[in-house]
């Protein structure tokens, strides 16, 4: 694992641990308190090893959206303002549930036999039907950026971690989604749509 | 804050180009995708006297667990070989074990060259366990190793590793974990040889048990890194798994696959286009109840497979088929092992330079045996057995 890519899930567990904490109560004291239990949490041995390796080990590749939500959420519950407007929370739960339908099911062995849409992930294996990938969400991007939409940057994001190989992974994928996002994204969208007048 | 139309039209100009980058960037590379299979070089004369040598790697092994042979040959004539042992599959204490045979036909005491410690150290993680190695050689004589590491459970937890010797195997490189697959990275494992690929690099076949079982292609680009391997989809279903390629020309290859649908055939498809796309699977007249096969073209364009013809799950022989017509019609031309109640699997066959057969298979779960001949046996062999029977 690159050096990076370690700092990288070291980061996304941090905020994992300090948004569950954060949970608790807003506020920035609560933030600091909780921020500061986060850090050490993440250091505390467990089963003879530090959180992240076992994180590293269970879910290797955080995605780029599921570190903004989280981020988002944090500063908006310590009172840092809407990060994340309505509009911005259901872009990302959209994208979110939308890729996952298109990922997982092929990543189970559903679909067609010499389609896997995971492998639009490598541009590099095969440049014209990764181009349906990587245009999609450079289309949903731009959408997005000229509506105002701050997710639209979110994607951006992803894709420069992408280009600069911040994970251990290559896959352009794993920088837009993660199980952890795809299962959230899926269940908010669900909520979304019940609460529909 | 509002923003004139021209800025949001320039920023979302921006923001698509930015997305765009890393599709622009590796679009050159892509043209060298799928370079086909690279066939064996012209081999010397055939030996005319039938030639056969069964051996076992690990005679003296204390572990009551070996199994998933791996196998590969230096520049210098020597034969590198690894497998997984320990106290059980999927056990905390297995480890990558290698042996060397020299030019004399000795190998060397077994010697672990991969731990579960050391490897959870070098990826940074949790390892449980260790599993399926499978050699590379180049003709410079690198190596490579491919080999599993179990974060939890047992094989639908694993995911693939790889590593570099350029001493031939004395020493390797830490491993790199390579992503294969966006649900947590789980469930890839390697078991039969790779294909070496024109201009370099290899198509490792490979399968995918997690919740479901299929089989995918490893490609390995020629940079040796980690950047360098994806993955495409060979068949379609739930059932098929452990596929071995044997490489017919650059453009075609026919796919075996071990098939636990109950059909009780090795199912196979066809490539005619480098390995881009598969054929749909079709039902061999091989037997296979759930157990692993591995096939190679012999130099004269026959095709030979090993595999276990047991009504059970037990395994109890391994034989040798010959097909002379591209995989259609099959014959038994030998039975390399057969005894009740034993368990004789994970056949690894490669073609060596002189144009002999060297082949791995895992005796009574304990045991890693070699068998070497050449196509004099094979042809002596196939003049007293008839076809498989469909």
């Amino acid at each position: 694992m690159t050096a990076s890519a370690y700092w990288w899930n070291a980061a996304g567990l941090f905020l994992l641990i300090l948004w569950l904490l954060q949970r608790w109560r807003p506020g920035w004291r609560w933030f600091l308190v909780s921020a500061l239990g986060a850090a050490v949490a993440g250091i505390i041995p467990f089963f003879g090893h530090a959180p992240r390796y076992w994180l590293s080990g269970l879910t290797p590749n955080l995605s780029v959206p599921l570190l903004a939500v989280l981020a988002a959420s944090i500063l908006q519950r310590a009172g840092g303002g809407a990060v994340f407007r309505p509009r911005e929370w259901r872009a990302a739960w959209i994208f979110g549930a939308a890729a996952s339908l298109v990922l997982y099911p092929s990543a189970l062995g559903l679909g067609l036999r010499n389609l896997d849409t995971y492998s639009l992930g490598w541009p590099w294996l095969e440049s014209f039907p990764s181009l349906a990938l990587f245009g999609g969400v450079a289309v949903t991007a731009a959408f997005l950026v000229w509506r105002g939409n701050r997710f639209g940057w979110v994607l951006v994001a992803a894709a420069a971690a992408h280009l600069t190989r911040r994970q251990e992974s290559n896959n352009f994928w794993d920088y837009l989604l993660d199980p952890l996002f795809g299962a959230a994204s899926l269940v908010a969208v669900l909520v979304l749509l019940l609460r529909r007048p | 804050m509002t923003t004139s139309p021209v800025l949001r039209m320039f920023l979302a100009l921006v923001a698509a180009a930015a997305v765009l980058a890393p599709w622009w960037v590796a679009r050159d590379e892509a043209a060298a995708s799928f370079p086909g299979f690279a066939l064996p070089p012209a081999r010397p004369a055939a030996d005319p006297v039938p030639f056969f040598v069964s051996e076992t790697v690990n005679p003296a092994s204390p572990e009551p667990k070996a199994h998933s042979g791996t196998l590969a040959e230096l520049p210098d004539g020597r034969l590198v070989a690894a497998w997984y042992a320990g106290s059980g599959e999927g056990a905390p204490d297995v480890a990558i074990q290698m042996s060397t045979r020299d030019p004399q036909g000795e190998w060397s005491p077994p010697r672990s060259i991969f731990r579960r410690g050391e490897v959870a150290v070098s990826l940074r993680r949790h390892v449980h366990s260790l599993g399926n190695p499978l050699l590379l050689a180049d003709d410079a004589g690198r190596l490579g190793l491919l080999f599993v590491s179990i974060a939890a459970g047992k094989w639908s937890g694993s995911s693939m590793n790889l590593s570099w010797s350029s001493d031939g195997g004395e020493s390797w490189t830490r491993p790199e974990k390579l992503t294969l697959n966006p649900l947590a990275n789980l469930s890839a494992l390697p078991r039969n040889p790779p294909v070496p690929l024109r201009g370099g690099g290899w198509a490792v076949p490979i399968y995918e048990e997690f919740l479901g079982r299929f089989p995918e292609m490893l490609w390995i680009r020629p940079r040796h890194s980690a950047a360098s391997a994806a993955v495409s989809r060979m068949a379609d279903g739930m059932s098929v798994f452990q596929p071995a390629v044997a490489a017919l020309s650059a453009d075609r290859a026919l796919a075996f696959f071990r098939d636990d649908s109950g059909a009780g055939r090795v199912s196979l498809a066809d490539t005619a286009d480098r390995g881009r796309t598969w054929s749909g699977r079709r039902a061999s007249d091989l037997p296979n109840v759930d157990s692993g096969v591995c096939a190679l073209r012999l130099p004269d364009g026959r095709l030979l497979c090993a595999v276990n013809d047991s009504a059970n799950r037990r395994r109890e022989n391994l034989r040798l088929a010959l097909s002379a017509d591209e995989g259609r019609t099959w014959r038994y031309i030998a039975t390399l092992a057969e005894e009740a109640g034993e368990n004789f699997d994970y056949p690894y066959m490669i073609l060596g330079r002189d144009g002999r057969v060297r082949l791995l298979y895992s005796s009574r779960g304990t045991r890693i045996v070699f068998a070497e001949f050449n196509t004099a046996w094979i042809d002596a062999q196939a003049a007293g057995h008839g076809e498989v029977q469909p």
